[in-house]
């Protein structure tokens, strides 16, 4: 590594409040942990690993709530407004990294610093206000039990942007963060959710409402490299333009894959007791028929986005005529559309908004629902069981009034507001055939996974309480080696899991939007001019491979075993009808978990052996320094 | 007549990539605060609801009010376009009290007016802009055409213009 390093790309600078003594200080990020984990996620398991105790209660004040950003973060690089959040799970009890776009990320680092470290509990409900030459918390009384969006709206005309976006980002939580539900998420820019792991959740047990940034200061990169990165930039733009979805997006949003995914089988439906839609609700989650007929839209792009992903929406028919919202993506059709019943694109576009206010989790909401749809309809569970909500498949009403007492944490709501895998535990019965999780204890991504077996393998053994590495199902990839699709669940699986985990990693070090991706030399070529680095590709797959074993460390310390590296009965159970009909990942699981473990180094209980962490300089010293 | 800045706020995105490549162009740092163009995103209270994106950067006015302002004549107009001198520029500011637009502006951070000079005659915010909503050319006058993307066929645009008629109106009030 050349001594340049970093001449651009960071500020080096950390912010730490702490809320139980109302300190606020800003820290120096030391240069070799920059080195060794780039930022985002890498910097945010690096800052858990030293400084949050084994043990910690996720939901106590030793826990920290960590906003980490990237070399790129806040600069010309495409969908650079991403940053990561990090702390241990109140859903899992391991970590959890949870990304959102929007502008905060590019905000915080235009306000001068690289990363954010919110650690203890404050007494009363506070906000935190940040710019280049202050940060003050404030009360945030006034806020209580208010919805992500209209805290959003009131702290900004509070802070001179009066129902106007022009320097001020806010991340917060609605009223599921507040009252701890423990799949919460954490809203920024009215709709951006970071939302995997319940970080919410740890955010409200801080008592801390909101964060306000208000940057517009510089970015740092390598100084006289104007060019250069102006050349890199644009190569970049192409490259991510030219791919899959930079040609499609801003027309069809990620509603045109919907289609393309039923056909494989890979949408669930009422709880994936099938994934076979009827044709006329199939015609009414047609991409062209929602993005022309059902809603008007505008675009609101996020950070340097290139082909505008994200639109604000108007309902133009349907029972929620006239609701403003946001654009939904394909898993917000499939979570809160076939998965729940529920027929109508707009009446998806309100629930969206509701549940995004009420600040909470997608693929938790998800699949909680449609287990309780489910086990209602198979007399699991009674009307009397949920306080009188007599939840039958896509009944609207009753869902919208459940997830408000969830979110309230009132009645029936206490229960459900630990999220699925303890839900089942709770509700006892045939619940366990019928839930939908990882053994770690989140629900996975809204697909009907069981024939996905790059998408269901990747979150069984993830570390991140989301998906760990790419799935290659279907596509491969020549620059990472991958040269024929997954078709069958065997020991291919692993091979591609070791191989796609750590560019993954690496990219979420970066932080950048995952859309917006171009080849691996690309961004190693750009990380080199921004931050004067000389990496290498292999060098960078490095790092990724280091972060996820560092998280490997970290839950192993917190108590993981390889029983964690499993899932549940239903997604083991094999599909009942469609493509993958008859198909199961059970009769190969094991193999496949020793496969990847091996592969990954690690031993055959999935521990990284001495030799793994010492190949990637994971020797803890320089933690243990710091702790 | 030479080519101008067209904004066509109908096709703004409102992501900000023109802010930062203005900057570094002109700055050689990625800077909000120091672009010399400016995106205002409208989010509340406007026609039907929806968000509106409005980029504003100088209009090398005709009968510039900055340049009769000037104590220093640090302000020149040369051919189209009102240049600024900053060895003769003291900082008094009052060139930003006299524009009528708001677009020439006091930067905090590098403490400094910055207003824009079309960058000699290149702007770099046109070829960054994804949606083509900035565009330079020779004025003509009929209704300008997207460079890329076309947004119009998925957008409202009758009420859109209605927005921007709202909203321009809303921002002189203030």
């Amino acid at each position: 590594m050349n001594e340049a390093f970093p001449a651009g790309g960071y500020h080096k600078k950390l912010l730490r409040i702490n809320l139980t003594t109302g300190m606020i200080q800003s820290e120096e990020i030391p240069v070799e942990v920059l080195k060794s984990y780039i930022g985002g996620t890498g910097l945010g398991i690096y800052l858990l690993y030293s400084q949050v105790p084994t043990g910690a209660l996720p939901l106590g004040p030793e826990n920290n709530l960590i906003f980490a950003t990237g070399p790129f973060t806040g600069s010309l690089v495409p969908g650079s407004g991403t940053y990561s959040v990090m702390c241990k799970s109140p859903l899992t009890g391991y970590a959890a990294s949870a990304q959102a776009n929007g502008f905060f990320g590019a905000r915080l680092k235009a306000a001068g610093f690289d990363a954010l470290v919110v650690q203890g509990c404050s007494e009363e409900k506070v906000y935190l206000y940040i710019d280049s030459n202050t940060a003050v918390l404030k009360s945030s009384e006034f806020l209580n039990n208010k919805g992500a969006f209209e805290t959003d709206k009131k702290l900004r005309a509070r802070h001179n942007e009066k129902g106007y976006e022009q320097k001020i980002s806010i991340a917060c939580i609605g009223p599921a963060g507040e009252n701890q539900v423990r799949f919460a998420a954490i809203s920024s820019d009215r709709g951006h959710m970071a939302a995997s792991g319940g970080v919410g959740a740890v955010m409200g047990s801080k008592n801390l409402k909101a964060i306000v940034i208000s940057g517009d200061g510089p970015i740092p990169t390598a100084p006289g490299k104007k060019n250069e990165i102006k050349k890199e930039i644009f190569r970049w733009r192409e490259e991510s333009n030219a791919s899959g979805l930079g040609k499609t997006v801003h027309e069809k949003g990620t509603l045109g894959l919907f289609k393309p995914y039923h056909d494989k089988g890979w949408v669930p439906v009422k709880n994936m007791t099938t994934n076979q839609l009827p044709e006329d609700t199939l015609a009414k989650f047609d991409w062209e028929y929602i993005q022309n007929e059902v809603y008007e839209k505008v675009p609101r792009a996020c950070h340097t986005c290139t082909f505008t992903h994200c639109h604000t929406v108007r309902v133009k028919k349907g029972p929620s005529k006239g609701f403003i919202g946001e654009e939904i993506e394909y898993e917000i059709l499939a979570g809160y559309g076939s998965n729940w019943g529920i027929s109508d694109p707009g009446t998806i576009t309100m629930l969206n908004g509701f549940i995004d206010d009420l600040g909470m989790d997608a693929k938790e909401v998800s699949f909680l629902i449609s287990m309780l749809m489910e086990g209602r309809q198979k007399g699991l569970i009674g009307k009397d069981d949920l306080d009188g909500i007599d939840l039958t498949w896509g009944d609207v009403d009753a869902v919208k009034q459940l997830l408000e007492k969830i979110s309230l944490r009132k009645g029936m709501g206490d229960v459900l507001a630990d999220g699925v895998a303890r839900t089942v535990k709770a509700l006892g019965k045939e619940f366990d055939k019928i839930g939908v999780y990882v053994k770690q204890g989140n629900a996975p991504h809204v697909h009907d996974s069981r024939t996905r077996w790059g998408t269901l393998f990747t979150q069984i053994i993830s570390n991140t309480t989301s998906q760990e590495g790419m799935d290659m199902t279907g596509r491969g990839n020549p620059e990472l080696g991958i040269t024929k699709p997954t078709a069958d669940p065997d020991r291919y699986l692993a091979e591609v899991q070791t191989k796609t985990g750590p560019k993954r990693q690496f990219e979420e070090c970066l932080a950048f939007c995952y859309f917006q991706a171009c080849s691996l030399k690309q961004m190693v070529q750009t990380l080199n001019v921004i931050t004067g680095a000389d990496f290498s590709a292999e060098s960078c797959l490095k790092i990724g491979e280091r972060v996820i074993n560092l998280l490997r460390m970290y839950n192993i310390r917190e108590g993981l075993s390889m029983e964690d590296d499993s899932y549940s009965h239903r997604l083991g159970q094999s599909p009942t009808d469609g493509p993958g009909k008859g198909k199961s990942l059970n009769s190969t699981f094991n193999e496949v978990r020793q496969a990847y473990y091996e592969m990954m180094g690690w031993d055959n209980r999935g521990v990284p052996t001495a030799e793994t962490l010492e190949r990637l300089n994971l020797t803890f010293s320089h933690i243990e320094k710091v702790r | 007549m030479s080519s101008q800045l067209k904004i066509i706020p109908e096709l703004c995105i409102g992501c900000r990539s023109c802010e930062l490549i203005c900057s570094l162009e002109n700055e050689d740092l990625m800077a909000a605060s120091g672009s010399r163009i400016n995106v205002i995103s409208f989010i509340e209270s406007t026609a039907l609801g929806m968000p509106y994106h409005l980029p504003v950067t100088c209009y090398q006015c005709a009968d510039a009010p900055c340049l009769k302002v000037c104590p220093e004549d640090a302000l020149k107009r040369n051919k189209d376009v009102v240049h600024l001198d900053l060895e003769k520029c003291t900082g008094c500011r009052q060139c930003i009290k006299a524009c009528p637009f708001g677009v020439i502006r006091w930067d905090d951070n590098f403490k400094k007016i910055v207003k824009c000079e079309l960058c000699n005659g290149a702007p770099a915010c046109v070829d960054i802009c994804p949606s083509g909503a900035i565009l330079f050319e020779a004025p003509n006058f009929e209704k300008p055409e997207s460079k890329s993307l076309d947004f119009k066929k998925s957008r409202p645009f009758y009420a859109r213009e209605k927005a921007f008629e709202i909203q321009a109106y809303q921002a002189l009030k203030k």
